[in-house]
């Protein structure tokens, strides 16, 4: 942390955040899980499905009746209603039990092609299959109504996680840069103005220029997020050459890259290209500030790009520690920052790359490198443009 | 204080105002301020400012409508102050007669840059035959292009882009501005020539000395040569 401890201004406190939370969501990366509706009141589709099935089940038992009698059809109408428990909704369920008795009663009980029945041990076995098969409807609606209530507590305990995290973090990442721009600004109203005080007005004036630029950057990220969870973004593509691009990419993160020897490479071959200048900079910026934070100062990063395919492919590779290999996916969570969270800043980073390529109709990737280290792929399908043709 | 130029600042932020008082005064401007969109135009005529700095979110009118009443009977240099990173906005404001755009939050030299080089724009149109900023040297009698001394072979379209970008040098010129200066009307959707042209020209101008950042790129509204003592 770059914030000089000299400063006496007022305390604003900072929670410990995301250092004491779960800094990851699971399941929510996309938005919110899919609950079904509720159960009694099933789409008409379902109710659908239990008349065709009672019809289908009634042809088959028509056919296998002469092999089997009429006792042991109520048995497979039974099988039936199970099935149905285990696929439909309540309503449906009870549908099913009461088709497949009077179906059993109006086609397979003597008399046929009546509702009557004549042999008591007919009606009492009917009886029965009537009540267990409304049992059983019931018994299988009840716990699927349990299945989503359990699944809305699970969700609720999600969203509240996400919401914990989310304001831990937020407190913390805009907390801490204030605190130090509040401190310094007290501190320069203490100051007289005699020449002691000018190196301390330089340190002072230097602490709010770092803490507002801190502060930019999340709320930059949020609103960067923001954007891309309600799905505005849209991309506006023009000819670009992707030399300049990564060069502002590069220009944009000088400070998080502090002096790292950055290594473009752009063969002279790769072509102007048709996309969102903003959108690609903004990711390759991002993989970029991504790279800094996890490097030491003294290795570099290389940034190349190739044309292959109908496909533009921007790679960001770096010498840090590498991703352990069962992270690489949860890599691009929101708020996932890994175990060396020393790094500060929300964990939103990678995350927004891959949203900003993704708008594009692209892909972000990771792999680890030979030698160790991390490279960060973007996949883009662009048009491309030669330079043949015009005038010399 | 003795001052040199005036600028109206029109904004309903305080604290922008301020600190754009600051700045302005520091460098040797009379500052007048407004909070409105029609107290902005009642200054504008009041006053006559050299320089109109333009919110684009006002709290009685749109900012772009200020810029459009202001442009029947004014031709004072508008700067647009935007909060908002969007270009197709930036682009509605240059087209509607703006001279330039800054995005808040601001770097106070290059705002003073932009109000030099909107500025400028009177001494540009009374045809100076030669111009000279850096290493690059343009001599309009001559049609000649020197970087560094040295000598640049221009096509007859690069020479025009060149042209263009040189009579605006430090301000932004839109892809339709381009476009309809070299080209003509019915060119302005051929953004791909105008890229592949940039691209020539600036190989060109990188070839005679390190002249890479001479044309800087406007993302998504256009191009800028960038002036240098």
């Amino acid at each position: 942390m770059r914030y000089i401890n000299h400063v006496t201004g007022p305390s604003i406190s900072c929670p410990s955040g995301p250092q004491s939370s779960k800094p990851s969501i699971e399941a929510t990366t996309n938005g919110e899980r899919h609950v079904s509706s509720a159960p009694f009141f099933a789409p008409l589709k379902e109710y659908l499905t239990a008349v065709i099935g009672v019809g289908a089940l009634t042809v088959a038992c028509w056919l296998l009746t002469p092999l089997t009698g009429y006792g042991a059809i109520s048995l497979i109408f039974l099988l039936g209603v199970l099935l149905a428990g285990m696929i439909l909704s309540r309503g449906p369920v009870l549908l099913v039990a009461a088709l497949s008795a009077l179906s059993w009663n109006f086609l397979f009980i003597p008399p046929l092609f009546t509702f009557h029945i004549e042999k008591i041990e007919d009606a009492l076995t009917f009886a029965t299959y009537f009540i267990v098969a409304i049992t059983i409807g019931s018994l299988t609606a009840q716990l699927k109504a349990r299945e989503h209530l359990a699944a809305q507590v699970q969700l609720a305990q999600e969203s509240e996680r996400l919401r914990k995290t989310l304001l831990d973090c937020v407190s913390h990442e805009l907390k801490t840069p204030l605190a130090a721009i509040a401190a310094a600004g007290q501190e320069l109203s203490h100051l007289s103005g005699n020449t002691q005080d000018s190196q301390m007005l330089k340190e002072l004036a230097g602490e709010i220029r770092d803490g507002s630029h801190r502060l930019n950057r999340v709320v930059n990220n949020l609103l960067d997020m923001n954007r891309l969870e309600s799905g505005v973004i849209r991309p506006k593509r023009e000819w670009c050459d992707v030399r300049e691009l990564l060069q502002s990419a590069i220009d944009a993160e000088r400070e998080s890259i502090n002096g790292r020897d950055i290594r473009l490479d752009v063969p002279e071959e790769v072509p102007l290209v048709l996309v969102d200048h903003t959108l690609i900079e903004q990711a390759v910026a991002k993989l970029l500030a991504n790279a800094g934070s996890h490097t030491a100062p003294n290795l570099p990063i290389e940034i190349d790009a190739e044309y292959t395919n109908e496909d533009l492919l921007i790679s960001v590779s770096d010498r840090g520690p590498g991703i352990p290999p069962e992270t690489t996916e949860r890599l691009f969570e929101k708020f996932y920052r890994g175990d060396n969270r020393k790094t500060g800043g929300l964990g939103l980073g990678l995350s927004i790359a891959r949203g900003l390529i993704e708008a594009h109709g692209g892909k972000l990737t990771v792999e680890n490198r030979d030698g160790g280290g991390a490279r960060f792929v973007i996949r883009l399908p662009v048009r491309v443009t030669n330079m043949n043709g015009m005038e010399t | 204080m003795k001052a040199g130029r005036s600028a109206l600042i029109i904004d309903d932020e305080k604290q922008i105002r301020r600190l754009l008082r600051l700045a302005l005064e520091g460098a040797d401007h009379q500052v007048y301020e407004a909070e409105t969109g029609q107290a902005g135009l009642a200054e504008i005529a009041y006053r006559r400012p050299d320089v109109v700095l333009l919110d684009l979110g006002l709290p009685d009118m749109e900012g772009l409508k200020v810029l459009r009443r202001l442009r029947e009977w004014s031709d004072v240099p508008v700067l647009i102050l935007s909060v908002r990173d969007d270009a197709d906005e930036k682009v509605t404001a240059l087209d509607a007669g703006a001279d330039d755009y800054v995005t808040k939050p601001f770097d106070t030299a290059e705002l003073l840059a932009r109000i030099r080089a909107a500025q400028r724009r009177s001494l540009t149109e009374t045809g100076e035959p030669v111009f000279s900023s850096g290493s690059l040297c343009v001599d309009f009698a001559a049609r000649q292009v020197k970087i560094d001394g040295e000598e640049i072979k221009l096509t007859p379209t690069e020479y025009s882009l060149l042209r263009v970008l040189v009579q605006n040098a430090g301000k932004v010129v839109t892809h339709r501005q381009l476009l309809r200066t070299i080209w003509g009307e019915k060119a302005e959707s051929q953004a791909q020539y105008l890229r592949v042209y940039v691209t020539h020209l600036r190989k060109k101008l990188e070839t005679g000395g390190k002249a890479a950042s001479l044309i800087k790129t406007e993302v998504g509204i256009g191009y800028r040569l960038s002036t240098q003592p």
